[in-house]
């Protein structure tokens, strides 16, 4: 059995049917693209997988658990979504980071502040993004900021949902290069041409 | 020294003010007619009906039936809440019924016992009207609170989910909504517990005191009844999310409302 699995997945979105006997296997530190056209169901494909979207027939696997309402937290927990809105909560950066690693699934981590200021230099943000209102940033300064959270969170799966949007190409190559460098199941919704001869496996329906 | 009883008709007297509104109100085409004199008749016949009704509660004196009239008005109130935050009937209704019902209880058996010190805490000359006082700000607090709680996730649905990604778990995800409930409920009370007085007598008060009650009296079982308020209100809206949202999301943790 594969690392990820869709099996028979069916799925209607107002009333138009964009899965149908949908499959799929992801092998475990596999990277791959979807690259579907606009309107295939991307963003719907990778949120069945948080059990945000549940499709109307067919089962999807996770690590070898089938996803159900009672194994949808444990599932979500391997998981580490950051999507191209990038909305991460409320609040002065600082606290908003020290919070999400209070959160029960993420205390182990052991998280320090001065590895969050490390990375923000690592991500060419200022060291004063810090003190800031998650409100008053950019958007590219927000999916960044994401982006480390997902990081730090070390989780299992990576899904990343239009990351690349908002940000110039230099820091977008540099930001690229970085991730696909991890060994994670790394899933990439992108149109973006930055993902090419990457060594990433295209998936398109 | 009692009341003056006012006679049956005199109430009416009062139409003489009502006529000029009429008129200014068809002059400059202020559609509010319909409006006020429909509230102010219904007003009527409501209150004319609860006063039958009470007289005849207020006869028998009855633990249970007491207890039953209590019982109806904690129903009133929990309708009026469903209906206004658009829940759905069939689900919600007895967690709002035991959302209204447990902290106001307890809290008015507490203040009849402990407070008052009342030798038959079922009175319905405290038991009721006190209850309803209770009832009818705990109504206001939970209309705010769950409205504000529900409309919060819908309207910042996308951010609850990431949250939810971030931390798998709905209590921890849902949390900030969770507060800014809690606060948009208590935020009227506490504005008004910290100004009671000043601006005007509150309504309890005045009635003592037409009643008969000396000031001091009535104002002592004024600061009982705006802590109650108060308590029993926090405690309520509390209640009612944690009772409301086991039925409000899906097993994959998504907002069903």
């Amino acid at each position: 059995m594969a690392y990820l699995e869709f099996r028979n997945i069916q799925l209607k979105y107002d009333q138009r049917l964009i899965f149908s006997g949908f499959n799929l296997e992801i092998e475990q530190y596999e990277k791959v693209l979807f690259c579907a056209p606009s309107g295939r169901g991307k963003t719907s494909l990778v949120k069945m997988l948080l059990g945000f979207v549940v499709p109307e027939a067919g089962e999807i696997y996770v690590d070898g658990i089938r996803l159900s309402g009672e194994t949808a937290n444990g599932i979500r927990s391997k998981i580490c979504y950051v999507s191209q809105d990038a909305d991460i909560p409320k609040g002065i950066v600082r606290d908003v980071f020290a919070a999400v690693f209070k959160f029960s699934v993420n205390r182990h981590l052991n998280y320090q502040e001065a590895v969050l200021s490390d990375w923000l230099e690592t991500m060419a943000l200022p060291q004063d993004t810090l003190e800031k209102n998650v409100d008053a940033l950019s958007g590219g300064e927000r999916q960044r900021l994401a982006l480390i959270l997902g990081i730090l969170l070390d989780r299992d799966i990576w899904i990343l949902d239009e990351i690349t949007t908002g940000l110039d190409l230099g820091l977008k190559t540099k930001m690229v290069e970085l991730l696909l460098s991890y060994n994670k199941t790394i899933l990439v919704v992108s149109h973006d041409d930055i993902y090419q001869k990457r060594g990433l496996r295209e998936v398109s329906w | 020294m009692g009341v003056q009883e006012i006679p049956f008709y005199t109430p009416f007297y009062l139409l003489i003010f009502v006529l000029p509104m009429v008129i200014i109100n068809v002059k400059l085409e202020i559609g509010l007619n319909k409006r006020v004199i429909y509230a102010l008749f219904r007003m009527t016949i409501q209150l004319v009906l609860v006063g039958f009704f009470l007289q005849y509660i207020f006869l028998f004196n009855n633990l249970w039936v007491n207890s039953a009239y209590v019982l109806f008005m904690i129903g009133a109130a929990g309708l009026s809440t469903v209906k206004t935050c658009g829940l759905t009937m069939k689900k919600q209704f007895l967690p709002i019924l035991i959302g209204f019902g447990v902290p106001n209880l307890v809290m008015i058996l507490f203040i009849n016992q402990f407070v008052i010190g009342l030798d038959n805490i079922f009175d319905a000359q405290y038991y009721i009207p006190l209850m309803g006082m209770l009832l009818g700000n705990s109504l206001s607090g939970n209309i705010i609170g769950i409205n504000t709680f529900y409309s919060g996730l819908r309207q910042n649905e996308r951010q609850y989910q990431y949250r939810l990604a971030l931390s798998a778990n709905q209590w921890e995800s849902t949390l900030p909504w969770y507060k800014e409930a809690i606060i948009a409920c208590m935020n009227p009370i506490i504005a008004s517990t910290e100004t009671v007085g000043l601006v005007s007598l509150p309504g309890m008060m005045t009635g003592q005191i037409l009643g008969g009650s000396m000031p001091m009296t009535a104002i002592v079982y004024q600061i009982v009844i705006m802590g109650a308020i108060l308590i029993s209100r926090y405690f309520g809206i509390h209640f009612s999310i944690l009772l409301t949202r086991k039925q409000a999301f899906d097993r994959y943790d998504r907002l069903m409302l």
